[in-house]
């Protein structure tokens, strides 16, 4: 059985019992490559629109039950590895949705980002102190309800009064929010889907605008 | 034009649209998010859930500055007292009594989104739905109702001396405590009670229906998904438990189509002469949530078992589709197109105006006006939208104006939905 596929197929138990088998005589960083192939292809599947959220949930699930496995084995400097760019993500103040943000975070772990995610209901204050000390690329707020219009312009703003907002590129999404919001909340991009958020980032890596 | 007169014509109009045929206007027809003739008052949202009867005065107000043909019900008035009363617990709010479930004075209600049941009790919920969710759940997400568990065994029913199993139910210690708890509950209630039958008769006597009585549905695997499992237990479940999810669903459609006759706990008008809509905001099933064949096998079965169920009753099902539904429209124009002119399908973030194309002859369209646009305007950017919709929509009836996202979302304008309803009187009338 070939570990990638079990995982992109998501037959947990093969998957389980696999893991199991091979961490007695392996490598845990070569079976961690694998893992990280697998996710990455099924990224790439939920991009092309052949996954949705069921799969992203199960697959969530089964790395989930392989680090269980094969986290006792991993030291941490095996843990860490050169990353992408640095996203730090959050549901804004008043707004406790979390779905949206979640698969974000997936996707953009999927593709080789560093996130750091702060939760839902985060106030301005939160983000800008984390954003001094984490020192991300792209700041990433998320949002459901109309509220969060209101909440994302109040840490931009503040990022401006501190004279943080041109150190740091901007992208927004969640349910009601659209392209319309970006201008007033003073963000530099809109995001309709997690797709959206990692071509977004990674252009940005690149040195697009 | 005397309010009666003004009354007529407004309902009569939003009849024609629904029937397919063009009234003298297209009818607006928005409802709002709960908070929104709240916070134009100067209200928090705390006060919204607490003071019922300041809000219901607010909404009498605030809908009446605009020309609208049909006018929001309201939500109980009170929310909040009537949440703390019954120790619900499955969302927090504003002021909620117990400090786990309270949010901030400014900040609007929302669900918790965590799993009440376990996989392993399937088993038991498909072999009695109503009794699983009378003793296992109800008492679960409120606390006042925790006696529930004792709740007799429905099959006992079928015995000689039947009712006898209720009265000592209801001699119960625990259950008499519960009444009176309820009563004092009632008692501080009664402001928003009576603020919101004020509010229906001081809309009918300035010519302003209210839409007419009608109860909430849900899609059974939102049931499931939003109550009972947790999205991302009934999304494990697809994979896990499939057959025994898609039971489930199957056995919520009579439970839920009885509920939306016979509930005690109606909104709107009791008017015979108001138009009533079954309001189905749906959660799960847009575009990005699933894939077309998840949506055909585990979603759409019974939420078209449910709406052909309440056609069937005489009910006017209005599902919400909330998000996007761009993928699912070959399933929506079906159903349309079987039950012509029975639905009102409402929409916040997919093309009407193709929606229009594939099913405008079989089901009326409600929307979609953004809430970027109802929060940031600017009013001349609202007038375009309506414009373009209107020009899309308009033929042959069968389309209501009103916003995307429950209607008006809190924090809109008033110069934005101003400038949409002005819009509407402006574009929407039809050549005689």
């Amino acid at each position: 059985m070939d570990l990638i596929e079990e995982i992109v197929e998501l037959n947990e138990k093969n998957v389980e019992q696999l893991v199991k088998e091979r961490i007695q005589n392996e490598d845990p960083l070569k079976i961690m490559d694998e893992v990280k192939g697998a996710m990455k292809v099924i990224g790439d599947k939920f991009s092309n629109k052949e996954y949705f959220l069921p799969e992203l949930i199960m697959s969530g699930e089964i790395l989930r039950q392989i680090f269980e496995i094969i986290g006792p084995k991993l030291k941490d400097s095996q843990k860490s590895e050169t990353k992408k760019g640095k996203v730090l993500l959050g549901t804004v103040f008043g707004d406790i949705h979390d779905i949206g943000k979640d698969v974000v975070k997936f996707m953009l772990d999927a593709n080789g980002f560093d996130v750091l995610d702060l939760g839902v209901d985060v106030p301005a204050d939160k983000f800008i102190e984390n954003l001094k000390q984490y020192k991300p690329d792209v700041l990433a707020l998320s949002g459901f309800l109309t509220l969060a219009f209101d909440s994302m312009k109040e840490i931009i703003d503040k990022l401006k009064d501190a004279g943080l907002r041109e150190s740091i590129k901007i992208m927004i999404g969640g349910g009601t929010v659209d392209e319309r919001i970006v201008e007033y909340v003073g963000a530099d991009e809109y995001g309709q889907s997690a797709v959206d958020a990692v071509n977004i980032a990674t252009k940005w890596m690149e040195g697009g605008n | 034009m005397k309010a009666e007169d003004l009354y007529h014509d407004r309902v009569q109009r939003v009849r024609v649209t629904l029937s397919l045929k063009e009234p003298d206007r297209v009818p607006i027809t928005p409802w709002t998010d709960i908070f929104f003739p709240a916070l134009q008052v100067g209200m928090t949202h705390k006060q919204a859930m607490y003071k019922g009867r300041k809000y219901a005065k607010a909404a009498t107000k605030v809908y009446s500055r605009y020309d609208w043909d049909l006018y929001p019900p309201l939500l109980v008035a009170g929310l909040g007292k009537l949440f703390d009363g019954i120790g619900h617990s499955s969302i927090k709010w504003p002021g909620a009594a117990d400090p786990e479930l309270c949010l901030g004075d400014n900040q609007p209600y929302q669900y918790i989104e965590k799993a009440w049941m376990e996989p392993s009790d399937y088993e038991e919920i498909l072999k009695d739905p109503t009794g699983y969710l009378l003793r296992n759940i109800i008492p679960v997400q409120n606390k006042s109702l925790s006696v529930f568990n004792k709740f007799p065994q429905i099959s006992d029913m079928t015995m000689m001396f039947n009712g006898a199993l209720f009265f000592f139910f209801f001699i119960d210690k625990d259950v008499k405590k519960l009444i009176k708890s309820y009563k004092r509950t009632l008692y501080k209630m009664i402001g928003g009670l009576i603020g919101m039958g004020s509010y229906i008769k001081k809309m009918k006597k300035r010519g302003n229906p209210v839409s007419g009585e009608s109860v909430f549905g849900q899609a059974p695997f939102d049931m499931v998904s939003d109550n009972l499992r947790g999205m991302r237990g009934t999304m494990m479940d697809m994979y896990r438990h499939p057959e025994e999810l898609k039971e489930l669903c199957d056995r919520l459609v009579q439970p839920c189509l009885y509920a939306m006759e016979h509930s005690p706990l109606k909104i709107g008008s009791d008017d015979p002469d108001t138009v009533p809509l079954s309001f189905i905001p749906l959660h799960r099933g847009a575009d990005g949530f699933m894939s077309n064949e998840q949506f055909e096998e585990f979603y759409w079965p019974s939420l078209s078992k449910l709406m052909d169920g309440l056609i069937k009753k005489n009910i006017i099902p209005m599902p919400f589709f909330e998000g996007r539904y761009n993928d699912r429209l070959e399933y929506l124009a079906e159903f349309a197109k079987q039950h012509r002119a029975k639905a009102v399908y409402w929409f916040h973030d997919t093309d009407i105006i193709k929606v229009k194309e594939m099913m405008g002859d079989y089901v009326t369209i409600k929307g979609n006006v953004p809430a970027s646009l109802l929060v940031g305007g600017p009013p001349s950017a609202v007038e375009e939208y309506v414009r373009k919709s209107i020009e899309g929509c308009m033929e042959g009836g069968g389309y209501l104006v009103d916003g995307g996202v429950s209607g008006i979302p809190n924090e809109a304008k008033h110069e934005n939905v101003k400038a949409m309803t002005d819009a509407v009187h402006k574009y929407g009338s039809y050549r005689k």
